[in-house]
C-alpha cells in the first residue's frame, strides 16, 4: 500500500520533472493554474501520467475539483484507501 | 537575365536548415552530400515485431537526433512528433541563418508554410497499440490528436517563432513541401506575408508504414545486405526505394523586406507549378506528358527558357518506373539541352524522405546556385540505357550554375517542380 507521503512526493515529483523545476519549488499548497502556470492542456496530461502512475481513472467530474498539487494528492490518496 | 516581368513581388531565399540521414545541420550536411556519404543502414528491432519478416530492412534515420538540444525554441518538444521535431530544429536553424527578428511589429507578416506526407505516425501508431492492447480508451494520451493532426508541426514552429502570418500544411505525399515552397512563394507574391518559414518534415520509419511501403512493392530489396548501395537512382540495379526521414526549412522572403534589412540571400525562388495527374493514385503516366507539363508550367511562370536551365535536382527516387519516367519527360521539354543539365538525385544518399523531401531539394537548390558545387549521384554505376543522361554523373562536379529546378512527385498524382536561380538586384 502507497503511504500517504509516498503519493505527494510522487505527484509532485511528476510535476517538478514537467515543469523542469526543482522539486521543492512544487508544493502541496500550490495551485495547478495560477501558482505552476500549467495550462488546461498541461493539467489533462499531468493528470493522465498520475492515472498511469496509481492505476486510476479519474472522471470528468472529479477533475473539476483538482485544483492545487495537495488537492490531486489527497483525491489520489482518497481513490487507493477506497 | 532579366527578373520577371509579371509585376508581383519577388521572392528570395534568406536562410537554410536541414536534419537529414547524413547530417544535422547545412554545413555537416552539405560537407557528406559533396563527398558523397550514404545515410542508408541496417534498421534496429521495430518494438519486438520480427523483422526477418521485412522484405526490406534498410532505411535513412537520423542519428543521434537529440530534441532536448532544442527546447529553448519549444519547451514540450519531447512530447511533439519526431516529425515535427525535426521540423522545429530545421525552422530554428534556417531563421537564424536569415537573421530574421519575429517581432511584435512584424509578426502578422512572417508565415509559416509545412508540407508534411505522413505527419504524426510515431505517436499514431504508439497510442493505436496502447488502445488494442490495454482495450482501455482512457489510456490513449491525451497528446495524440494534437499531435497526429497533420499540422501539428505547422503550429508548434509558428509558436516557437511567434509567427503570427498565414500558418498552413500541404500534405500531397512525396511532393508535399515542394508546394509548401511555391504557396510560400505565391503568398509573398502577392502580400500575403513579408516572409515564410517553409519547411518539409516526414518521420514515418515506423512499422506500420514501413510494412506498408513493403507490401507495396516499392521499396528496395536486393541490397538488404548492403545498405548503402541499395538506393542508385537511375542504375541498371536500382529494384525501389529506400525510405529516408528528415526536414529542412527555407526562409523565404520578399526582395523588399531582405534587401531592406540587409539579409544574405542565397538565390531567388523564380517559378512553380503544380500539375495533378488525373490518372493513377502511384504510377505517373509512363509517357512523362504530365512530368513534362509541370516543368514546362514552372518555367513559363519563371519566365525562364529551357535551354537556361542548368542544373536539376530530380525526384529520382530509384523506383524502376519512375526514374524512367522522369527522363523521358526531361527530353520531352529539354530536347537536346537534356544532355547538358547537370543532374543530382539526393535521394541516392538519404533515402526517400517523403514530405521533406521537396524542401531538402530546396536547399540543395539554393546551396547548389550559391556554391556551384554539384553533388553526386551515388551508386550510378552501370546506367539504365532507358533513362541516361549525360549530365548524371557518381563523381560531385563544379560548374557556373544559374538556373535550378527542383521536381517531386507525390503519390495521388500531385506533382510539383519549383525554380530557383541566382538572385541579381
Amino acid at each position: 500500500m502507497t503511504d500517504t507521503v509516498d503519493v505527494t512526493g510522487r505527484i509532485r515529483q511528476e510535476l517538478a520533472v514537467w515543469l523542469r523545476r526543482d522539486v521543492v519549488e512544487v508544493q502541496p499548497e500550490h495551485a495547478l493554474r495560477d501558482d505552476l502556470g500549467l495550462d488546461s492542456m498541461a493539467i489533462i496530461e499531468l493528470l493522465y501520467s498520475i492515472e498511469d502512475a496509481f492505476g486510476l481513472q479519474i472522471s470528468d467530474e472529479d477533475l473539476a475539483g483538482l485544483m492545487t498539487v495537495g488537492d490531486v494528492a489527497a483525491y489520489v490518496e482518497g481513490r487507493l484507501a477506497s | 537575365m532579366a527578373p520577371m516581368a509579371h509585376g508581383y513581388e519577388r521572392v528570395v531565399v534568406s536562410g537554410l536548415g536541414v536534419v537529414s540521414p547524413i547530417g544535422i545541420g547545412v554545413e555537416n550536411f552539405w560537407r557528406a552530400a559533396r563527398d558523397g556519404r550514404s545515410g542508408i543502414e541496417d534498421i534496429p528491432a521495430f518494438a519486438g515485431l520480427p523483422l526477418a519478416d521485412y522484405r526490406c530492412r534498410i532505411a535513412g534515420r537520423v542519428p543521434d537526433f537529440d530534441p532536448s538540444r532544442y527546447a529553448a525554441a519549444y519547451a514540450g518538444i519531447e512530447r511533439l512528433d519526431r516529425y515535427a521535431q525535426f521540423g522545429l530544429a530545421a525552422s530554428t536553424e534556417a531563421v537564424r541563418d536569415a537573421g530574421l527578428a519575429v517581432t511584435p511589429d512584424n509578426s502578422h507578416r512572417v508565415g509559416v508554410m509545412v508540407g508534411a506526407g505522413m505527419g504524426g505516425m510515431l505517436i499514431g501508431e504508439r497510442e493505436f497499440d496502447r488502445l488494442y492492447r490495454t482495450l482501455k480508451p482512457h489510456r490513449v494520451h491525451p497528446g495524440f490528436i494534437p499531435g497526429i493532426t497533420l499540422n501539428s508541426a505547422s503550429g508548434v514552429i509558428a509558436i516557437a517563432l511567434g509567427a503570427r502570418g498565414p500558418n498552413l500544411t500541404t500534405s500531397t505525399a512525396c511532393s508535399s513541401s515542394a508546394h509548401a515552397l511555391g504557396q510560400a512563394m505565391w503568398a509573398i507574391r502577392t502580400g500575403q506575408a513579408e516572409a515564410v518559414v517553409t519547411v518539409g518534415a516526414d518521420a514515418s520509419i515506423t512499422p506500420l508504414v514501413f510494412a506498408g511501403f513493403g507490401t507495396l512493392r516499392t521499396l528496395s530489396t536486393r541490397f538488404n545486405d548492403e545498405p548503402q548501395r541499395a538506393s542508385r537512382p537511375f542504375d541498371q540495379l536500382r529494384d525501389g526505394f529506400v525510405m529516408g526521414e528528415g526536414a529542412a526549412a527555407l526562409v523565404l522572403e520578399s526582395q523588399t523586406a531582405a534587401r531592406r534589412r540587409g539579409a544574405r540571400i542565397y538565390a531567388e525562388v523564380a517559378g512553380y507549378s503544380g500539375v495533378g495527374e488525373a490518372h493513377h493514385m502511384v504510377i505517373p503516366r509512363e509517357d512523362g506528358t504530365e512530368v513534362a507539363r509541370t516543368i514546362s508550367l514552372a518555367l513559363a511562370d519563371a519566365g525562364i527558357p529551357p535551354a537556361a536551365v542548368d542544373y536539376v535536382n530530380a525526384h529520382a527516387t530509384s523506383t524502376t518506373i519512375g526514374d524512367v519516367v522522369e527522363v523521358r519527360a526531361l527530353r520531352r521539354v529539354f530536347g537536346t539541352h537534356a544532355d547538358r543539365l547537370l543532374i543530382s538525385a539526393t535521394k541516392s544518399m538519404i533515402g526517400h524522405t517523403l514530405g521533406a523531401a521537396g524542401a531538402i531539394a530546396g536547399v540543395v537548390c539554393a546551396l547548389t546556385l550559391e556554391t556551384g558545387e554539384v553533388h553526386p549521384t551515388i551508386n550510378y554505376e552501370q546506367p539504365d540505357p532507358e533513362c541516361r543522361l549525360a549530365g548524371i554523373s557518381a563523381a560531385p562536379c563544379r560548374a557556373d550554375i544559374d538556373v535550378a529546378l527542383l521536381n517531386a512527385f507525390g503519390f495521388g498524382g500531385s506533382n510539383a517542380v519549383v525554380v530557383l536561380r541566382t538572385y541579381e538586384g
